[in-house]
């Protein structure tokens, strides 16, 4: 089982943003550890259009088709709300206010956050527990049904393979395969969970 | 590995130092002001999101708010909106209610103002079909395989092309099909602009599309008559007559159901029971086409029970004028003095016993006026005449002429042709008869009969009889319509500013003609719409290479001998005799001269709404060496085309939403956005053509071309002529805006800034110095309520027609051995064979046109997909069930649609909601492919008064509503469904 490097979620969640939140005009290069997740990360990039965005996340009445609200998800939007919310709080940090906290890109932000503060303290086991656990309970817990709500919607399959992509890294990172860069561990050891 | 919320904690106070030192990345988050982290206390400071209401208001944040409409959108209304803008993304629209009571007190104010359709144009903006990047064909015409391309090789590639053909085949094989799609901004102007410039054709499709009241035309000398919207409420008995204003014209249709509120009666004349029908005091289903039959009858009432207005119709019409039964013919000057003026009428005055010049005749060069004076003209009787060759002649009035007609349309005769009850027509009759303020609406719609003309000009009869054309609160309402002289001028001029003005009209007119222009309207000889009607067709003829669809389809479209298998036993002559003799006479003109060889579109969908579509396309589209659809969106048009150029949407430029007189108020449509994708907008896409043909044709030295044979064309200079002489650069779009307010007076000194806050502004006034862009109310000055025609009822002004007045009898030959001198009833011709059903259509809810035709949100709220609504009678019998798929066919081929149950519809009616797109059709052919849309040759008449080629006045068009189809069954539901070309 390959490992995951905090750095690599730090730079593929941040891609991820970067791709799915409303386009910008300069085009992020890929990272490389995204191409353990999707294969033509240059093709997404460059084929991702801010039309086709607002139309399938962003516009529509009562909803787009594909919301990137986690609330949308579940039962309880209000608690999951205050959850995703009291973790921010926990952390230090909240989200801008002309955002949903539980906006796919804010909680990717988070993650690649969580993920940045990891590397900076390797040793710490927890860390890496918290970044699990995020990417499990928050954006992992849709991320599956926007990729089912995508392939009604997505005819010109960007999306769809861009949240396919994701939806495979989050079940990864949620999935213990992150591992913190001590020094006993390199990239590409086996992951032997506790 | 466990943690624990312990542990958390001392990992947050661990992550805030780091992130604070480290200084890392906070996407889309912000350190909480709170420093009271590791102590185990959650920060002081708390997201703003704590519960429902929060979400909900987060969700409707933005940016800012601009002030927008439907630009070039061909809605017919006019609504203002602001448009919420979120990170460059529009993420709403909502309706304003800035609009006044014109007369507060007296009539109800135009809020709100807004439709279905304007409430979702954010869905079609962002929509599937929308365009973003400049696309080449590189497959066969509509195989679907498109290039992305850029604006650069785009533009080169089409500006080379079009050299080649202008070399080829002269400029004049350019065809810019300029559509209904049209607004009095920059992108229209910056369309008319390119192709005068270019020397390319501009053909008017009004008529072709079925818009043009020629009835109106006949009888007024125009075709859109009426005033503001609010002037309904004022009626105290309004018919609504082939229109259906809860579905198309939404935000004015309050007007009626206030005035039935005020004590108004509402008739509603349709074979359908519609939207509107639904409010009606009075509902008429009266049989398809035979509207001329209930009208005359109506009309014979009141003049029967003495209702008529007798002093009115001596002034205004043409009743009293007298008429040769010999040839049929105005009694004329030339008649009766050798050497007299063939313009002159007369009239029988009462008084004197004597003929006498009926004021208003068109020879009356130095009398423009209607007044009568101490004249007691009769309108009705007969007298024996000794003309000038010796010889006597029988003459009666027009008004004796019509007695003998009407008196056809007794109600028993009338019941036995509409199909409706005699006590239902009495009491129409009656009501109409003993109204004070009748009024009737009648759309663009009417237009699309054969016989519509005839239609029009008999329930016109009707209200010129009660002396109620230009009455306060009564008349004709068929949309009237004016345009904003910067507009016109910016299409056209080679100068900004006033100095354009000047330029124009020295470069039209020789100083002789400025000479008799001015000397004519200081002397008053004529009046100042006369004025303007010469100086326009002046230009015209001149300058020009303007033609109709109907003309250039009849010529280049392959359906000759189609048309004349339906209409050729119509007339004493056959069809083509007819148009040859337009065209020999110069009554006609035709351009491209001798093919067509390009088709630049964008405010039209040629392909999905031409008649005999697989004609169309296999002998002009297919002979087509360049097709350039210039889109917001992807039509069937563009799918066929060469090149699609993704244009700026309605809320992507700026714009002149263009000016009808329901609503009297300047809507501005704003660049709410930066243009989506890579779309730009028509002023800058034109001027990068100019620019790169006048290098084309700089380095290859071109002579300057014929254009079409008026006026010498010199592409080395077409892009500073574009550019008004290097004053507008490409991007300098709202510049060009600024110069077209500043040459309106309509628009009262309004600036871009102030528009850009106000979003609209009520017009200051309405006239224009085109002639079609008239009102005929100088006096309105913003103030009241906005009456039109006031120049001919108040100022007696002699109206355009030949006689100067109302003119129901057309002396023209062709109208005279035609039968149709006169309004009368003639059965709607069996177009497409002689077929069971008639098929007929409207306009939908849900779109306009095509656009919004394939809208996800709008098919929601229909079936999702073409339908034909059949009457339960009419399935039963043909063993079809409801939502099954049914096979449409007549002469021409056939269809395939889904059908819907409705006792909405007559037996023997197949009707559905138009502008569906072929696409949405099994094979991509919709019932536009046996749709013959059969062309009146009368309407090829010109040379007489009136009766003479006008762009967007008189012009011949083409009628859908006589279709013929027969209904089959299909066997195999299952097979037909998957076979459907629905997406
Ligand atoms: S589409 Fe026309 S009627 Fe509808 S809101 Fe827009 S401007 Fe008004």
């Amino acid at each position: 089982m390959q490992a995951v490097l905090p750095e690599d979620v730090a730079s593929v969640a941040e891609w991820f943003v970067h791709v799915l939140d409303y386009p910008a005009d300069t085009p992020m290069p890929a990272p490389a550890a995204l191409a353990r997740w999707l294969t033509d990360a240059d093709g997404v990039a460059a084929a991702r259009e801010r039309v086709v965005y607002c139309g399938l996340f962003d516009i529509g009445n009562p909803e787009p088709p594909v919301p990137l609200l986690e609330s949308h998800y579940h039962q309880d939007p209000m608690a999951r709300l205050r959850r995703v919310v009291n973790f921010y709080r926990t952390y230090g940090v909240v989200q801008e206010a002309n955002r949903a906290p539980d906006h796919l890109c804010v909680e990717l932000a988070f993650l690649a956050y969580l993920a940045r503060v990891a590397m900076m303290y390797p040793a710490r086991a927890d860390v890496i527990e918290a970044l699990r656990a995020f990417a499990r309970l928050h954006p992992g817990s849709f991320s599956a049904q926007c990729v089912r709500a995508l392939a009604r919607h997505d005819t010109g399959g960007v999306y769809r393979n861009l949240f396919e992509a994701m939806d495979r890294f989050l079940a990864d990172v949620g999935g213990e395969r992150v591992i913190p860069l001590a020094p006993d561990r390199q990239p590409g050891d086996a992951v032997r969970c506790a | 590995m466990k943690s624990d919320r312990r542990s958390f904690l001392k990992i947050s106070a661990v992550g805030a130092v780091a992130a604070a030192a480290a200084g890392l990345p906070l996407w889309h988050m912000r350190r909480a002001a709170s420093t009271g982290l590791g102590d185990g206390r959650p920060p002081r400071t708390v997201a703003p999101l704590d519960n429902w209401q929060d979400l909900y208001r987060q969700r409707w944040t933005w940016d800012h708010v601009a002030k927008g409409s439907h630009g070039w959108l061909n809605c017919r209304s006019a609504c203002e909106w602001d448009i919420y803008v979120k990170k460059g993304v529009v993420v709403r629209e909502e309706q304003t209610a800035q609009y006044e009571s014109s007369e507060p007190g007296v009539v109800p104010d135009f809020n709100p103002r807004g439709c279905n359709k304007g409430a979702c144009y954010t869905e079609v903006m962002y929509g599937p079909s929308r365009l973003t990047v400049p696309l080449k064909r590189v497959g066969e015409r509509g195989s679907g395989q498109w290039e992305r391309v850029s604006w650069d090789q785009a533009i080169d590639e089409i500006a080379h092309k079009m050299v080649d053909i202008a070399e080829k085949y002269g400029t004049d094989s350019v065809v810019q099909d300029l559509g209904p799609h049209f607004d009095n901004g920059p992108t229209t102007a910056g369309r008319i602009r390119f192709f005068n410039k270019f020397g390319g054709v501009i053909p008017d499709d009004w008529a072709e599309i079925g818009d043009l009241n020629l009835g109106a035309t006949l009888t007024f000398g125009f075709p859109h008559v009426g005033g503001s919207s609010d002037e309904w409420f004022l009626s105290d008995y309004l018919v609504v007559w082939m229109m259906n204003p809860s579905v198309t014209q939404i935000p004015d249709a309050h007007f009626l159901y206030e005035a039935k509120y005020n004590g108004a009666k509402l008739a509603v004349i349709d074979p359908i029971y519609s939207a509107t029908a639904t409010h009606a005091d009075l509902w008429i289903p009266v049989a398809q086409g035979t509207d001329a039959a209930l009208a005359l009858c109506i009309a014979r009432h009141i003049w029967e029970s003495g209702k008529h207005d007798e002093k009115y119709l001596q002034e205004q019409s043409d009743l009293p004028v007298l008429v040769r039964l010999d040839t049929g013919r105005f009694l004329r000057e030339d008649d009766m003095v050798a050497g007299g003026r063939e313009t002159v009428m007369f009239v029988h005055d009462r008084k004197t016993n004597a003929r006498v010049p009926a004021p208003g005749s068109e020879g009356l060069t130095d009398q423009p006026m209607l007044h009568l004076g101490e004249l007691d003209p009769a309108l009705e009787g007969g007298w024996d005449v000794q003309l000038a060759d010796g010889k006597t002649v029988q003459v009666v009035t027009v008004g004796t002429l019509l007695r003998e007609q009407l008196a056809l349309y007794s109600v028993e005769a009338t019941a036995k042709i509409t199909g409706l009850h005699s006590a239902m027509i009495t009491r129409l009759a009656e009501g109409f008869a003993n109204a004070e303020r009748p009024m009737i609406l009648s759309s663009w719609g009417s237009n699309r009969y054969f016989h519509s003309d005839l239609m029009n000009r008999a329930k016109i009869l009707c209200l010129t009889l009660k002396g109620a054309i230009g009455r306060r609160g009564a008349g004709y309402h068929s949309t009237g319509w004016f345009s904003i002289d910067g507009f016109d001028l910016a299409s056209e001029a080679d100068k900004p500013g006033v100095g354009g003005l000047l330029g124009l009209l020295t470069h039209a007119f020789s100083p002789g003609e400025m000479w008799a222009i001015a000397t004519d309207l200081v002397a008053k000889r004529k009046t100042l719409m006369e004025v303007t009607r010469e100086q326009t067709q002046l230009l015209m003829d001149k300058e020009a290479c303007a033609t109709n669809s109907a003309s250039i389809n009849y010529n280049y479209q392959g359906i000759k001998d189609k048309l004349a298998a339906y209409q050729d036993n119509l007339y004493p002559q056959p069809t083509e005799a007819y148009v040859n003799e337009a065209q020999a006479r110069g009554w006609m003109p035709l351009y491209p001269r001798k093919q067509v060889k390009a088709w630049f579109t964008g405010g039209n969908n040629v392909l999905r709404r031409t008649n005999m579509t697989g004609e169309f396309m296999a002998n002009l589209w297919t002979n087509l060496d360049l097709a350039v659809d210039v889109n917001p969106k992807l039509t069937f048009t563009g799918m066929n085309a060469d090149f699609v150029l993704p244009a700026a949407g309605y809320y992507e430029k700026p714009g002149i939403k263009y000016p009808v007189a329901y609503v009297p108020y300047l809507h501005y449509c704003d660049a709410a956005i930066r243009p989506v994708g890579e779309a730009k907008n028509e002023w800058e896409i034109y001027f990068l053509l100019a620019e790169r043909i006048q290098q084309i044709a700089r380095e290859k030295n071109l002579a300057p071309f014929d254009g079409c044979g008026k006026r010498e064309i010199d592409l080395k200079q077409i892009a500073e002529r574009y550019s008004f002489g290097r004053e507008f650069g490409a991007g300098d779009v709202e510049k060009v805006m600024q110069n077209i307010l500043d040459l309106s007076p309509a628009a009262g000194g309004a600036s871009v800034r102030e528009l850009k806050e106000s979003g609209i502004t009520k017009y200051a006034e309405t006239g224009a110095i085109a002639y079609q862009n008239q009102l005929y109310n100088a006096e309105w000055k913003g103030e009241g309520v906005l009456q039109a025609l006031q120049h001919f009822i108040k100022d007696k002004w002699r109206w355009p027609t030949l006689t100067g007045r109302q003119q129901f009898y057309i002396d023209h030959p062709w109208f005279v051995g035609g039968g149709e001198s006169l309004p009368t009833y003639k059965t709607s011709p069996k177009a497409g064979g002689d077929y069971p059903f008639q098929m007929v259509s409207c306009h939908a809810r849900w779109s306009v046109h095509s656009i919004w035709r394939d809208t996800p949100m709008m098919l929601r709220l229909q079936r999702g997909e073409p339908v034909m609504y059949l009457n339960p009678s009419d399935i039963t019998r043909l063993d079809i069930r409801d939502g099954d798929y049914a096979e449409f066919h007549n002469d021409h081929g056939a269809f395939q649609m889904r059908v819907k149950e409705s006792t909405m519809v007559r037996p023997g009616v197949a009707y559905y909601f138009h502008a569906w797109e072929p696409y949405q059709f099994k094979d991509h052919k919709s019932y536009k492919w046996i749709t013959p849309g059969l062309m009146k040759p009368m309407h090829f008449a010109g040379g007489e008064g009136h009766v003479q080629w006008r762009f967007a006045i008189w012009e011949p068009g083409s009628a859908v509503q006589d279709t013929r189809v027969g209904i089959r069954r299909i066997a195999d539901q299952q097979a037909a469904a998957t076979a459907g070309g629905v997406a």
